[in-house]
């Protein structure tokens, strides 16, 4: 669950330097649109239009907000997207009021189970699984072996001498923002069912998957899956001798001691370090 | 704009008085508590500026400070200690925490401070929420008066109004002309060395470490000295004066200020935060102060200069 969003964050972070504090804001729209759409069309297309829907959305917000901050302190790209969170937030609450909302199970049931191995899941769960491998599959190939995938990472390395090159930047990050904004929404609906969604579980969602996306440095996307499995066994295990009102606590704990101690990412190797300013 | 610093204390202090008077007199004094809180509220505002806008670090979690400031007072008067002590320990308390805060994450720039710092925030109050010691989502209530004097306390009692409302202008006014006076001391030269250029102040020989965690702690001892009076002023503190969405409100204020202008941020912010606490943005609160945050974001710089320049008329920048 935190992986798809933590990757998110690293599509955006690789492309722009930038890092979209919106983006759980994203994951909640996505589930709550997907919810509104569902009673109108069936399941399926009703994602994938909450998906697009938002996709289109974040392209605007980034067409509008970010695309005239080219090269100017990132203090001001941070308060922008803190405040467009907010203001999603905001939205949501004046639109759905604070009730709970969740989608049905894609197949099965609350009970149905599927068996793997020994152990016995929740089809749902499996289908997220699925869809958080799909997906890192998918980018992975993206960024390596297509064109704009490659021109996205110009990009990232350096703007000046992408666009050097004849690749349109702008445009670039655009379009890097809808992908991880159409992935986000899509995470958001395959989540519905498996856990509530509220105006205002945005922001600890997107905290958490930095927190994952920052165990691997930011700019890996295996790492940050791998991080967010990490992330994801630790609260799971810390309910065991801590209230379960803490685990919050814990995966920020381990976002500041990370931070901290490791900026450049549990995964990423020495020469490396060297080259980013933090 | 002002000759000297004491025109500027002299005229300060004749607005204070002149709001109190024309309020009480316009038989609407009940205006009066919610400038109190719009006082202690601004406190925080201008000391972030101390940090954010002098030293050109950035911070999410002031909120958290001023709550933290605020229950500790509430906790000390639930268990009867000695409430007068309590000043000092508020400051200690406020100290150990934001040194240990800022020993930790100042170090981190840019994406990675803002992180921290809202990490940091977020931990507090999830802290505060989920303790049962803290009293979980109620908070604490049931904190009494501060004696300040005999017969002089910080509270909610209606008879003492007028008295607390320039007890906490009063204490604005202090805390604003002490960073007044800090910003153009030598210190505060050095804070905005660290801002204009990071590298070049340390190769000049500056400890911009230290720097900049002395200004993160004078920030933080302001807004916890503010949230404890509150906390005495209201009869209790809350768990959401810790949420990240009031962090943001006071960095919304100091943004569309202009980051490093002190006097601005001491206007806006008691005339944002009366509008606000007066409930004129109903439902919409936390929206307008995001609005305002991504429009002064947008606007380069300050909607002042932006204004300025629209009317075609030369600002200083």
């Amino acid at each position: 669950m935190y992986a798809v969003v933590a990757i998110g964050f690293v599509i955006i972070y690789k492309t722009t330097g930038i890092i979209n504090f919106a983006q759980g804001e994203f994951v909640m729209l996505g589930g709550l649109l997907s919810v509104v759409f569902y009673n109108f069309m069936p399941l399926l297309p009703a994602i994938v239009l909450a998906a697009l829907l938002v996709a289109v959305l974040s392209g605007l917000i980034e067409y509008l907000f970010l695309r005239r901050f080219r090269n100017i302190q990132v203090i001001k790209m941070v308060l922008i997207t803190i405040g467009i969170s907010i203001l999603l937030r905001e939205v949501a609450l004046h639109t759905w009021g604070e009730k709970v909302f969740s989608l049905p199970y894609f197949t099965g049931d609350q009970e149905s189970a599927v068996k793997i191995f020994n152990a016995y899941i929740s089809p749902q769960k499996v289908l997220m699984i699925s869809f958080a491998l799909a997906a890192i599959s998918i980018l992975i190939i993206f960024f390596n072996k297509t064109r704009t995938g490659r021109a996205m990472r110009a990009c990232a390395a350096n703007v000046t001498a992408a666009r050097l090159c004849g690749i349109p930047a702008g445009y670039m990050l655009t379009v890097c923002f809808i992908i991880s904004a159409f992935l986000a929404a899509l995470a958001g609906s395959f989540m519905a069912p498996l856990s509530i969604l509220t105006y205002d579980c945005g922001a600890a969602l997107s905290i958490k998957a930095f927190a994952a996306a920052a165990l691997s440095g930011l700019d890996n996307i295996a790492g940050a899956v791998a991080g967010a499995l990490f992330l994801g066994i630790i609260e799971a295990y810390s309910i065991i001798w801590l209230p379960s009102s803490y685990t919050d606590i814990i995966s920020l704990l381990v976002l500041i001691i990370i931070l901290i101690i490791k900026p450049q990412g549990v995964f990423t190797g020495k020469a490396l370090q060297y080259l980013k300013e933090y | 704009m002002f000759k000297t610093k004491n025109t500027e204390i002299i005229l300060f202090t004749a607005g204070a008085v002149f709001i109190q008077l024309t309020v009480c007199l316009s038989g609407s004094s009940f205006y009066l508590t919610q400038l109190t809180m719009s006082a202690y509220y601004t406190v925080v505002a201008v000391s972030l500026t101390l940090f954010m806008g002098f030293s050109g670090q950035i911070s999410l979690c002031q909120g958290a400070f001023f709550a933290v400031g605020g229950y500790t007072a509430a906790l000390l008067f639930k268990y009867n200690y000695n409430i007068t002590a309590g000043l000092p320990l508020v400051m200690l308390v406020i100290l150990v925490l934001a040194v240990m805060l800022g020993k930790s994450v100042l170090k981190l720039k840019g994406h990675y401070l803002a992180l921290a710092t809202l990490a940091a925030g977020i931990i507090i109050y999830k802290f505060l929420l989920s303790s049962p010691l803290m009293g979980q989502a109620d908070g604490i209530s049931g904190t009494g008066p501060l004696t300040i004097l005999p017969g002089i306390t910080v509270s909610s009692s209606l008879n003492e109004r007028i008295f607390n409302y320039y007890f906490a202008t009063g204490f604005m006014l202090t805390v604003y002309f002490f960073l007044k006076t800090l910003v153009q001391s030598p210190a505060g030269l050095l804070l905005k060395a660290v801002h204009a250029d990071e590298n070049a102040a340390e190769a000049l020989g500056i400890d911009t470490a230290r720097i900049k965690l002395k200004g993160f702690i004078i920030a933080a001892v302001c807004a916890g000295l503010a949230g404890f009076f509150a906390a005495h002023y209201n009869g209790g503190i809350s768990p959401s004066q810790a949420h990240y969405t009031s962090s943001i409100k006071y960095v919304a204020i100091v943004a569309l200020s202009g980051f490093s202008n002190l006097r601005r941020t001491l206007l806006l912010g008691m005339l944002l935060y009366f509008i606000s606490l007066r409930g004129y943005f109903g439902v919409f609160d936390e929206a307008v102060f995001a609005v305002i945050l991504i429009i002064s974001m947008l606007l380069n710089y300050n909607i002042f200069s932006a204004l300025r320049a629209a009317f075609g008329r030369t600002g200083k920048a």
